[in-house]
Parts: structure tokens; sequence; C-alpha cells
């Protein structure tokens, strides 16, 4: 089984657009703000679509937004 | 309150509520005809499926207005909950007949019942296992 963890840039991303909270950029995504917490928290992999949501919420690529940690 | 969190109440609550207007309606109408054996069920089904299928559709826009991970813990938490009930319907087939000693011990008017009771308890565990889920967001 892999143990991969997926790693992400969100909460610095949101301070950097104007200190975006998580509330609006759960509002921009289309998901709950706990999603959001819990993906800035690395508890929950978001889905592909998901992931490209949050990424050009920021005007960035997913790999920007998202690592692997292997 | 979070959409989950109200869900997994009302449900709980909704299920508790369905579970006694359907046992008094059914025993109502059992009284009423004076039914027995396979008339029992026919009424049981008479009352319970309208009332499943309507409870299905409030499910299912529910549902559908729901994240991805509310959806996955939606399904996790239904996940269990059907082994909760398959477990439960085994282990009462098992004491009803291996235990108690089959049909003739057991009136059959407590045949639906029982399984209403697995009904509720599933609902219970589902319930259960997204509160638990809040809880452990609300702890972080």
């Amino acid at each position: 089984m892999s143990k991969d963890r997926l790693s992400n840039t969100i909460r610095r991303l949101r301070f950097d657009a104007d200190e975006m909270t998580q509330q609006s950029l759960a509002e921009k995504v289309g998901v709950t703000r706990q999603t959001i917490i819990a993906i800035e928290q690395g508890r929950y992999a978001p889905s592909l679509p998901l992931a490209m949501r949050i990424a050009r919420a920021f005007g960035k690529t997913v790999e920007e937004v998202f690592q692997l940690e292997e | 309150m979070t959409r989950l969190k109200k869900k997994a109440w009302v449900e709980m609550a909704a299920t508790g509520i369905l579970f006694v207007l359907i046992l008094i309606q059914s025993f109502l109408r059992l009284v009423q005809v004076n039914a027995q054996g396979i008339h029992l069920v026919f009424i049981m089904l008479f009352v319970g499926v309208p009332t499943g299928v309507i409870m299905y559709h409030i499910e299912y826009r529910r549902f559908r207005q729901c994240d991805e991970r509310e959806k996955k813990i939606i399904c996790k938490a239904f996940l269990i909950s059907a082994f909760v009930f398959i477990f439960y319907l085994i282990l009462f087939s098992l004491s009803a007949f291996f235990l108690i000693g089959g049909s003739g011990n057991i009136p059959v008017v407590f045949m639906p019942t029982m399984v209403l009771v697995g009904v509720f308890l599933g609902q219970c565990t589902q319930s259960f296992i997204i509160l638990i889920e809040c809880a452990k967001d609300d702890n972080e």
C-alpha cells in the first residue's frame, strides 16, 4: 500500500492572495470550509477536479499548489 | 452547526420518529383486520415502502448538495452501518432459530419490529460515525 502524502501550499497562497479566508476559498471552489481545513492540514487528499479548481482559484498550476511527498 | 452534523441529527431523529409511526400505523391496521401470517408482511410493506421511497428522495437530494469529502464520509458511514445491519440480522436470525427455538416460539408480529429495530440501529450507527468525523474536524 502506498504511503505517499500530499502536501500543499494553500495556506501560504491564501495569505499571498490578500489574506483570503478559508470560507471565501471554499465558496470559490464549491466545497465547505471544513473541507478546505482538512485539505490544508493534509488530512484529506482532494480529487483531481477539486485540486484543479483550487489551483485555478490562485492562478497556479496543480503542481505549484500540491506536492507529493514519498 | 455544519451540514454534516445537521444531517446526522436530523436523520437519526427522522428514523426514530418514522420507526414509531410505521409501527403504530402497522399495528393499528393489524388489529383492525386481525391479520395473520403473510398479511402482516403485506401491511408492513404497504406502510413501509412509500415511507422508504420518500426518505430515499429526501436523502438523495441532500446527498447531491454535499461536497466530495462529505460524500466520502457519508459513504464510509453507510458502509459500516450496512455491516452493522447485516450483522444484526444474522445475529437475530441465529438467536431466533437456534436459541429461542424458531417460528413456533416467536410471535410473527415481532419479525417486522425486529427488522425496523435493525434499520434504526443502522441509522444510529451511520449518524454516530458522521458525528465522530465532525468531532474530529472540530478538534483540528
